[in-house]
């Protein structure tokens, strides 16, 4: 397999803060002033080029940062990737140069009844070394065709998709290992598969799923928050919420293992006003300063401690 | 989910489960629960791209018949492209098979005017190239094409697609102006009816025109030439309409074809 020229070393690892920017809040976003560093968006939905939509991410684009986040790409697909969806993502990369560019490990290319069909959704990968195999090869190729890094997002998914050889960890790892991608973390999606698998505890276990991939390939987090399930159900990752405090803990202690990496508040569904997703965004922001601090903080107690060993030594 | 085969097959079943809709034979009941959720997901996403791009057919119909349109439709003409905008396109054909279309006959066709207007607003309007005008001094008719700008469009209709589709966006109301879909709807059966749909300053619009003035565009979408178009339309004023059609946008350009001819030399 071909190799990157650009390493996922030089993915932006300052600590960025960004909200998804949908359509409902393009007015406040370009008449209010917020501290925010970068927004986020769907790339399908600006893939008519002529549209109003474009013309306004025109104008956002003066004012933020984008980062590009599609969500129809489907990596892991052993149909491969459509061309022409190829070239429409190309097309507005090129346009707009985003800061960071993403997708998910899922499926969404394949065949039904004898035709080319898309999935309309992110649909779940068989962590095996076949699947490991597919999702590799296509993101390398989209890598060699942007000319650029990928982050590859963890998936929320609600069935087994076939044969696991590994765990979801070793299979992420391993895809950083093939293709130098980056990954984007979504904290929330690890807290929503570990509580419709059942785990006794979902935040040890999402600690533990921090703990497992390598610190150094994560270029971005994802927060959000969902709506609670009824008694027997699957929680299903909408995006309808405030960030959970499950999640903010998570947030907190996933800082402390990679560092400040850009991090972003979702929410799609029931969208709050402009100011509460800013308001979720300062928290993200209050979280990172502290861990910020208190790594400064340690980082100075060991350096302190060297030196009175070294004097003392002397 | 059967393990004995290869990938492909394996994602090539779950995508099967899904679009089918049915229960499909999992092994566990959180397997049976998972697949219904990507089944409602589809069903959900589908609908909420149908309603964006066939707002007046949705208020039309109502929720409970698009919801049955979006399953039907995914089934009929799945999607493809993996923009979700751009899907859809089969509407209009499968509501004409549909009692729906028995009912109220003029839906396929208020499904087609939508997806002209969808399709309009999402193409790119760019300035007229208005040096390329030079070209009918140089060119002889027959040599020179009319390109017209991806935003636009013709129809027609023996229904009054444009009233119905217009008491659904009165600029003096918000929501359907229902004094203005009655009178609509009572016009009931009309002769042919031809409409323009174009594209300005992000504004997708619909005027109606004669019948000259739609076969002439149609044919310029197929590739006829400015000269043939003449001859074909003896009747058509294109030294009047050239104007017209530049102020509006709906000519990108002019080119020719094959090399230069000279009139004056024959």
């Amino acid at each position: 397999m071909s190799h990157l020229p650009i390493a996922h070393q030089n993915i932006p690892k300052q600590g960025l803060i960004g909200v998804g920017l949908r359509h409902a809040h393009f007015h406040d976003a370009l008449n209010e002033t917020s501290l925010i560093d970068f927004v986020e968006v769907h790339a399908e939905n600006f893939f008519a080029r002529g549209s109003l939509a474009n013309e306004l991410l025109n104008q956002v684009m003066q004012k933020y940062p984008v980062s590009l986040h599609s969500t129809s790409m489907g990596l892991g697909s052993a149909a491969g990737i459509n061309t022409r969806y190829l070239q429409k993502l190309m097309t507005l990369t090129n346009d707009i140069n985003p800061v960071l560019i993403s997708d998910h490990a899922c499926f969404t290319w394949s065949q039904w009844n004898n035709h080319n069909v898309h999935a309309g959704d992110l649909l779940p990968l068989e962590f095996s070394e076949a699947g490991l195999r597919v999702l590799a090869e296509n993101t390398d190729r989209v890598q060699q065709q942007l000319g650029r890094p990928v982050l590859i997002e963890n998936l929320s998914s609600y069935l087994e998709a076939g044969p696991s050889e590994m765990s979801e960890t070793e299979f992420l790892s391993e895809l950083v290992n093939r293709t130098q991608c980056g990954l984007l973390v979504d904290l929330n999606n690890i807290l929503v598969n570990a509580r419709n698998r059942h785990m006794e505890d979902p935040v040890c276990f999402a600690r533990q799923w921090i703990n497992d991939i390598p610190a150094q390939s994560v270029g971005e987090f994802h927060l959000a928050g969902y709506t609670p399930a009824g008694q027997g159900e699957m929680i299903i990752d909408d995006h309808s919420q405030p960030v959970s405090e499950e999640c903010w803990s998570l947030f907190e202690y996933a800082l402390s293992v990679c560092g400040p990496v850009p991090s972003l508040i979702e929410w799609d569904n029931n969208l709050p006003d402009w100011q509460t997703l800013v308001h979720q965004a300062e928290n993200a922001r209050k979280i990172m300063h502290r861990i910020a601090l208190s790594d400064s903080v340690s980082t100075a107690e060991v350096f302190h401690q060297q030196e009175e060993t070294t004097s003392d030594a002397a | 989910m059967p393990h004995n085969h290869s990938l492909a097959l394996r994602q090539q079943f779950l995508i099967d489960s899904i679009f089918s809709f049915g229960s499909v034979d999992l092994k566990t009941e959180s397997a049976q629960q998972g697949l219904k959720i990507y089944q409602n997901n589809l069903l959900m996403t589908a609908n909420r791209a149908l309603t964006i791009s066939y707002p007046v057919l949705n208020q039309l119909i109502g929720y409970e018949a698009m919801i049955a349109l979006s399953r039907m439709l995914l089934q009929y003409a799945p999607p493809s492209e993996g923009d979700w905008g751009e899907w859809g396109k089969a509407m209009a054909d499968l509501l004409a098979q549909t009692p729906l279309a028995r009912e109220y006959p003029y839906l396929p066709d208020i499904a087609r005017l939508e997806w002209l207007v969808w399709q309009s607003s999402r193409n790119m309007a760019p300035a007229p190239d208005t040096e390329s005008l030079a070209l009918l001094a140089e060119y002889h008719p027959d040599q020179i094409l009319i390109e017209l700008a991806q935003s636009l469009s013709v129809m027609q209709s023996l229904w009054p697609v444009q009233a119905i589709w217009q008491s659904h966006h009165s600029a003096d109301q918000e929501g359907v102006n229902e004094a203005m879909l009655k009178r609509a709807l009572a016009q009931q059966k009309t002769d042919h009816s031809y409409m323009l749909i174009s594209l300005n300053h992000y504004k997708v619009s619909i005027r109606p025109v004669y019948a000259n003035e739609y076969h002439w565009i149609q044919s310029i979408r197929q590739g006829v030439s400015l000269g043939e178009l003449l001859d074909l339309y003896p009747g058509f004023d294109f030294a009047t309409w050239l104007p017209v059609a530049l102020h509006n946008g709906w000519i990108s350009r002019l080119t020719a074809r094959e090399q230069p001819c000279f009139p004056n030399e024959n």
